[in-house]
């Protein structure tokens, strides 16, 4: 049950990332230290599609409740890096138990629909409320002097955030991994394929459901502060739908089956677009083109090609 | 301008993905009559998504100045090197963009981005860096509290100073009683505030603003709300045009403000015929005879833009305050180099030091349009104002408030750090 | 129970004494399954009680009525894609510290102790309708609703169906089956109970009712519409 390949891949790209970064300077640990942030994101569609059975377009909107948090716990409770997270975390699951159990009443097509409806009308409350949001022109994280279990902390887009980030990422990835080979998990998995069978053997779906996606908005949560950290800077784009389907991409592109898929794919589409930036302005367009590939000749995304290779060599 | 909704988003993306041939890294070195190391001068741009219209105008004119500056002597004898990146209108590209040319290219300074909230994460990355960004957001708050930032200087107007200059020429010519209908994101309810405070300054009234919710797909029953006594009505929002078509289909014969720099975001011409009589608020009219300079008329020919304002290998109406705010923005950067015998970016401290005792910039080839004063307290410019006015299928000058009327308090005091 | 405009059962009643099998029959449509659904929580009816062992039920959750004894299988191989024979046990086990000695022996009992570690997948589909039968049972229900449990199966994994329902099931709890095969109605059930049209057309003793003119009816005129 435990996917040692996938744990393995997963804290070997986070591995390399934080080995690479003084190497490739002080730009590109920025950009990393961001994409980390994105995992995040990634990870939580991966877990609220896959295992609790929410096809969630409001992911975003989840992690930018995380990263408005994480502002207004910094001007509240100043720089303590840990509060500041927790505070994400926070924000994420209590927004992703509300989502879900309004979701958990709508069919299958009907919460995705839901979730869009959610991540649209969060986006013009927080285009409208102005004063908590800073609206469109967004807020900055107030400038405290950061600290982390008692060590001054410097946040921004550079190397300490993105070993952070890595950090708190891989510690999740692990916590996960040891999780997954519990009885509780093989029970979610049970209920994400087929409730009614899980629901006659006794157990709970629909809270086991909300449970997975209410973890999933911790993990949500937890991403959108330490983007605030890194980015110094939230806008309301964070919560917009657009921001939702990057990280749909992300999580296709990786595999969304598998939550180690998610830093994959964020780092094949960011690394990819940041690259090409620098030579064209038609970055969408061949970003678009790589993913209709993917979903062509890689529907299950990277690590969805390494079981099928698997199961090619075992045939 | 901070126009964000659903449509202009996917209509970015359509645009990204098919629009611009451009290459996001244009570097330029032009250099007749200039010597030394280039000054590099980085601009973070919105060559690509929903604010494109406005970064096709800033695009070509930080260009065709940069050239026009090189053909010229360039700033203090060095030649300019313009490297320009694109931001996507996104504000994550955008502030990654910014840290390119920063960390990347080692520009020298940096003319930022239009988006405000692309410019208000950059402005505190620029300051770390030491790197003066002339800011092209025209959202107040960009120079306002909790934004200033010393290393940012901004040489284009903002959303308090039109409506400030501009509410009390209309109020005086159009009449006293106002009603406001804008788009409830942070741009409209700032345009809606300082109209609000400039009508009743200037002993006018509004009545009750109406909010268009961000996305809404039907405008009507939101501009049914307008008050009809009102003598003019003035519309921050984002679809201008539609929200014209039904004003005028719904029977409001009141005259109509535009919020300032609208004829900078899409062609005045696409209005048609509903756009007879429509007003604007700009930094400067779209036809020559109406700016009466030799100066703008440079730059014009500089930009390939005919005496009527129109850009004669597109077809585009100027978008002349973008131009003017990039021109300005040059010609700050050429006056206080030169001025203060910046030579390497470590003098970019003193060089600020050098503009904060620098209160006006004269008329001249960068500053087109007359005089412009730099409040030295939040490093805001203040420039005249024109409002403009469609007829018979032109845009034409009105009015013109001068820079004083529109200065307001300002919320900072960088002189003092 | 109605759907919409259409009743699919009306005015059913059935009591299930303890140790007794009972089978439902019926032509297609009759509503056999809908009423294993009712019963096991599943569709809430729109009026009438279900009652387990003096219990009234009817407003409980299917986890609950689980909890309490009352376990199912269904008319579809419901097994969960992935987990192996005994995971699929360990689940149904939901006391986590459940005897695991309990486990092996009832895979052994049912012959699937071979395939403890295999995927569920990899397993012919009479051994899949077995495990279904195993998980059912590990719970040690008191009262068992078998939809259909030899659907799909050879003569051969028919009979073991029977062998195993007469040894481990019949005098020890209530069990309803839903079964087509006359044959394993006779071999297995105490009683039968004919439902067509959504309503109790015939019950009593297996012989009895497959030998009543109005039952041969029933089936013969379904088989004569389809």
């Amino acid at each position: 049950m435990r996917d040692r390949v996938g744990i393995v891949t997963a804290l070997g790209v986070l591995a390399v990332l934080c080995a690479i970064a003084p190497l490739v300077g002080e730009f590109w640990s920025g950009v990393l230290a961001r994409c980390v942030s994105w995992m995040f994101l990634a990870i939580s569609f991966s877990l609220a599609y896959s295992y609790a059975n929410i096809p969630s377009v409001a992911q975003a909107t989840v992690f930018g409740a995380g990263a408005y948090a994480a502002v207004w716990a910094t001007s509240l409770v100043g720089g303590n890096m840990i509060l500041i997270m927790t505070a994400g975390v926070a924000a994420g699951a209590l927004i992703a138990l509300v989502f879900g159990a309004l979701l958990l009443k709508m069919s299958h097509s009907g919460a995705a629909i839901g979730t869009i409806i959610f991540a649209v009308t969060f986006s013009m409350l927080g285009n409208a409320a102005v004063a908590y949001t800073g609206g469109t022109d967004g807020l900055p994280m107030p400038a405290q002097a950061f600290h982390l279990l008692g060590m001054p902390f410097a946040v921004g887009p550079n190397i300490g955030m993105l070993l952070l980030g890595s950090a708190v990422l891989a510690a999740l990835l692990v916590a996960f991994w040891l999780f997954s080979g519990t009885r509780t998990w093989r029970v979610v998995r049970a209920v994400q394929q087929n409730a009614m069978r899980a629901q006659v053997l006794g157990y709970n779906a629909a809270g086991y459901r909300l449970a997975v996606f209410a973890v999933s908005g911790c993990v949500a949560g937890l991403g959108g502060a330490l983007y605030a950290l890194i980015s110094r800077h939230v806008a309301i784009e964070v919560v917009s739908l657009s921001m939702s389907l990057k990280s749909i991409l992300w999580a296709a592109v990786g595999g969304v089956t598998s939550i180690y898929g998610g830093p994959i794919g964020v780092l094949a589409v960011q690394l990819a677009s940041e690259l090409l930036l620098r030579w064209t302005v038609r970055v969408d367009l061949i970003i678009g083109l790589m993913l209709i590939a993917v979903a062509l000749w890689m529907p299950r995304g990277v690590m969805g090609l390494r079981r099928s290779r698997s199961s090619q060599q075992s045939q | 301008m901070k126009r964000i909704s659903r449509r202009n988003v996917l209509l970015g993306s359509a645009a990204a993905a098919t629009a611009s041939l451009v290459p996001t890294a244009v570097t330029r070195v032009l250099a007749q009559g200039t010597s030394g190391d280039p000054i590099v001068i980085g601009h973070q741009c919105e060559l690509t998504g929903w604010d494109s219209a406005t970064g096709f105008w800033r695009d070509k004119a930080a260009t065709g100045l940069v050239d026009w500056l090189n053909a010229n002597g360039g700033i203090a004898g060095r030649p300019v090197r313009l490297v320009t990146v694109d931001t996507k209108s996104d504000v994550d590209t955008g502030v990654n963009q910014l840290r390119h040319l920063l960390i990347q290219e080692k520009v020298d300074f940096v003319i930022g981005a239009e988006i405000s909230s692309i410019a208000l994460a950059s402005n505190t990355i620029a300051n770390e860096n030491r790197t003066l960004y002339m800011t092209m957001s025209s959202s107040e708050a960009t120079t306002g509290k909790g934004a200033a930032v010393p290393y940012q200087f901004r040489m284009t107007t903002n959303s308090a100073a039109t409506a400030a200059g501009a509410a009390q020429k209309y109020v005086e010519s159009i009449g006293k009683r106002w009603a406001t209908f804008f788009a409830d994101i942070k741009w409209g309810q700032s345009e809606r505030d300082w109209w609000q405070k400039g009508v009743t300054a200037a002993g006018g009234e509004i009545g009750r603003a109406i909010a268009l919710p961000v996305d809404a797909p039907d405008l009507l029953p939101f501009i049914a709300q307008i008050d009809r006594s009102a003598d003019g009505i003035f519309i921050p929002v984002l679809n201008a045009l539609q929200a014209i078509q039904l004003l005028r289909s719904s029977g409001y014969d009141q005259q109509v403000v535009l919020a300032g720099l609208s004829f900078s975001l899409f062609d005045y011409r696409e209005l048609g015929a509903v756009g007879d009589g429509v007003f604007g608020i700009e930094t400067a009219p779209v036809a020559l005879k109406d700016s009466a300079s030799s100066e703008m008329a440079e730059i014009y020919k500089a930009l390939g833009i005919d005496d009527d304002g129109i850009h004669t290998a597109s077809g585009k109406a100027a978008g002349t305050s973008m131009i003017m705010g990039i021109a300005q923005s040059l010609g700050f950067v050429k006056a206080n180099v030169e001025a203060s015998g910046w030579k390497v970016k470590d003098d970019t401290a003193a060089l600020i030091r050098h503009a904060e005792t620098v209160e006006t910039y004269a008329k001249g080839p960068l500053f087109p349009l007359g005089d412009v004063i730099v409040r030295p307290q939040d490093h805001q410019a203040f420039m005249d104002i024109y409002l403009l006015k469609i007829a018979g299928g032109a845009v034409g000058k009105y009015a013109v408030a001068p820079k004083e009327s529109t200065i307001y308090p300002a919320e900072v005091d960088l002189t003092k750090g | 129970m109605s759907f919409g405009a259409f009743r699919a059962l009306n005015d059913v009643s059935l009591d299930v004494g303890h140790g007794e099998i009972r089978a439902i029959i019926g032509p297609n449509g009759a509503g056999k399954t809908t009423f294993v659904n009712i019963v096991s929580g599943i569709f809430k009816p729109t009026s009438g009680r279900v009652t387990l062992e003096g219990r009234d039920i009817t407003t409980l959750s299917p986890q609950r009525r689980a909890r309490l004894g009352l376990a199912r299988t269904f008319q579809i191989t419901s097994l969960f894609k992935g987990m192996t024979v005994s995971e699929h046990l360990q689940l149904a086990v939901r006391d986590a510290d459940a005897d695991g000695e309990t486990r092996r022996e009832l895979l052994e009992q049912m012959g699937l102790a071979a395939f403890a570690d295999r995927e569920v997948d990899t397993l012919s589909h009479g051994d899949q309708r077995i495990l279904e039968m195993a998980m059912a049972m590990v719970l040690k229900p008191k009262f068992l609703l078998l939809d259909e449990p030899t659907a799909g199966m050879s003569i051969a994994e028919t009979d073991r169906m029977i062998r195993l329902i007469i040894e481990r099931l019949r005098g020890r709890i209530g069990v309803i089956i839903i079964e087509h095969d006359m044959n394993v109605v006779t071999q297995t059930s105490d009683k039968v109970t004919v439902l067509a049209a959504g309503a109790v057309a015939a019950s009593g003793l297996p012989q009895d009712v497959l030998r009543d003119p109005h039952v041969k009816e029933i089936y013969l005129g379904s088989a004569a519409n389809h």
